[in-house]
């Protein structure tokens, strides 16, 4: 009998792994991108429909559906960057990973240039950009060195048990929002002035969003420190935790937008 | 002990109560109703109104409530070993859906109830029949119970590593993926990606279309079965070929509803 119950266990926490094995979670990626669609001028918006023949959160998991394929076995470094101790991109480590291999796509594809590239190149471009963009501000996906910041590598709790910092934040988006579709989500979260969309956005300025995703990822351990329950969080906390999930996808939302809406001018 | 067996085995089947998930269902009949003829569209308006939400879970509503008068069976498509639909009635999709069409051409002599259930019947039925995991074949062990075979999360790295997972368990996982699609997006999402291709998908009737589904089911259950391990480039790559019988679903569906409307 125990041993049924172990086969038991085992497999339906390996069913839950399987799904919960995602950064951002699935919901938070699709919900990222379908706000970025919505975000699109109509050229952008037709243009990576023409080249991706689905909408943009159809593909927003892509990379991590892939990533553990031999080809794009070298993509699963660019789900998000590391950080110096003084809060900037680190560029030495893996070429900035995610910020590095967004840059050098915009750079290929901007100013009309995709038109020159295969159509199978601009495709994968765009699956890179609608996950890795999103991914990177997650605030558990900025690396900080074990050297300077060994206060960071703790777990969280969930009814007294272990559980990782890395998976909590990952869900963040969808905490506390069973069955919810990404129009409900943009619905609620999706309501900011186009005067601080353009700050978010700032032209572009990738080592600023940098700057502002490293800031903002040191908030997810004040909120969260060391052996914090999970399932005990007071409504303030909780608040805590959705403000900054929401505020994240929401950056990443509008400049995943920008890029495209520049890429596609 | 067991109630944690209860409790575990409840929450793995518990998601198996739709062919794909309910939003991926509803999206089914959202994409059927774009391309439905105006006496279609006035004919589920006036019985079902403009939400599918409950429709596309109708039979299995009943099942949960314990009011079901069918056989569990009803959401299997029977094909024998020449891949032609067995028809077994009461206890076969493909004869559930003859059967609620009939009602639905005869509607001026049965209640609005029974017309209702029988439309639910077959929006129900043709998401059931299009879903791998509800297509039993004679001839072929693994089609006529579940059974598990292992998945791997990763070909390379430290995803490399193989989980059981069941046949039904395994055609419900895609719609997974995407969990937040709702009916509208799933439609919008198949209508831009296969709409071109809608006359290939829905050419032929329910017959051909039964026979065409077990072909497919049949080249799966020639390779997929209990000592197989399934690498993660082919569990990517099914995903085109489950999202193209959600697509076959639907525009069949509009076919079925635009010629029973007439």
């Amino acid at each position: 009998m125990k041993r049924k119950i172990s086969i038991l266990v085992l497999a339906l926490v390996a069913l839950m792994g399987v799904q919960s094995a995602k950064a951002w979670g699935g919901y938070g990626h699709g919900a990222i991108a379908y706000v970025a669609e919505q975000h699109l001028t109509p050229k952008a918006k037709a243009e990576c429909r023409r080249y991706l023949k689905h909408t943009l959160p159809w593909y927003a998991s892509w990379m991590d559906h892939w990533r553990a394929v031999p080809p794009f076995h070298p993509t699963n470094a660019w789900h998000g960057f590391s950080a110096t101790a003084d809060g900037q991109v680190n560029w030495d480590k893996g070429d900035g990973k995610a910020m590095g291999q967004i840059i050098k796509i915009v750079e290929s594809m901007g100013n009309g240039k995709y038109k020159n590239l295969p159509d199978s190149l601009v495709r994968h471009n765009l699956l890179i950009l609608v996950h890795a963009l999103p991914d990177m501000h997650c605030p558990v996906h900025v690396g900080f060195s074990r050297s300077d910041f060994p206060q960071y590598k703790y777990s969280l709790r969930r009814n007294g048990k272990p559980y990782k910092m890395h998976g909590f934040w990952d869900g963040s988006p969808g905490f506390q929002r069973k069955n919810w579709t990404f129009e409900r989500y943009a619905k609620t979260v999706d309501n900011i002035t186009p005067k601080q969309e353009k700050k978010i956005v700032k032209k572009g300025n990738f080592d600023y969003w940098g700057r502002d995703i490293i800031k903002q990822a040191h908030r997810a351990y004040a909120i969260t420190p060391e052996d914090k329950d999970i399932a005990k969080l007071t409504a303030d906390e909780k608040a805590d935790v959705l403000a900054l999930a929401d505020e994240m996808s929401m950056k990443a939302a509008y400049r995943l937008a920008y890029v495209l809406n520049t890429i596609f001018k | 002990m067991k109630k944690i067996i209860l409790v575990l085995a409840l929450a793995l089947t518990v998601s198996v109560a739709n062919a794909w998930n309910k939003p991926a269902d509803e999206g089914v009949v959202i994409l059927a109703n774009k391309h439905l003829s105006a006496e279609a569209k006035s004919l589920l308006n006036e019985y079902l109104g403009e939400s599918y939400a409950d429709d596309v879970q109708y039979l299995y509503t009943l099942e949960r409530k314990k009011i079901a008068k069918h056989s569990k069976e009803i959401h299997y498509l029977h094909l024998d070993s020449n891949l032609k639909p067995t028809k077994v009635a009461g206890a076969d999709a493909l004869a559930g859906i003859e059967s609620a069409l009939e009602v639905v051409r005869g509607r001026n002599s049965h209640s609005k109830g029974e017309v209702v259930e029988a439309l639910r019947t077959i929006i129900t039925l043709i998401c059931d029949m299009h879903n791998f995991s509800y297509v039993r074949i004679e001839g072929i062990a693994n089609s006529q119970q579940d059974f598990k075979f292992k998945c791997y999360g990763g070909d390379v790295g430290k995803r490399k590593v193989a989980n059981p997972i069941s046949w039904g368990r395994f055609w419900n996982y895609y719609a997974g993926w995407h969990t937040g699609f709702s009916g509208d997006l799933w439609a919008e999402d198949i209508e831009l990606c296969l709409g071109a291709r809608r006359a290939e998908l829905a050419a032929g009737g329910l017959n051909d279309w039964a026979t065409q589904i077990g072909e497919k089911a049949a080249w799966l259950y020639s390779y997929i079965n209990p000592e197989y391990s399934m690498t993660r480039r082919e569990r990517n790559e099914l995903e085109e070929l489950n999202y193209e019988m959600m697509a076959r679903a639907g525009y069949r569906l509009a076919v079925l509803l635009n010629e029973v409307a007439k």
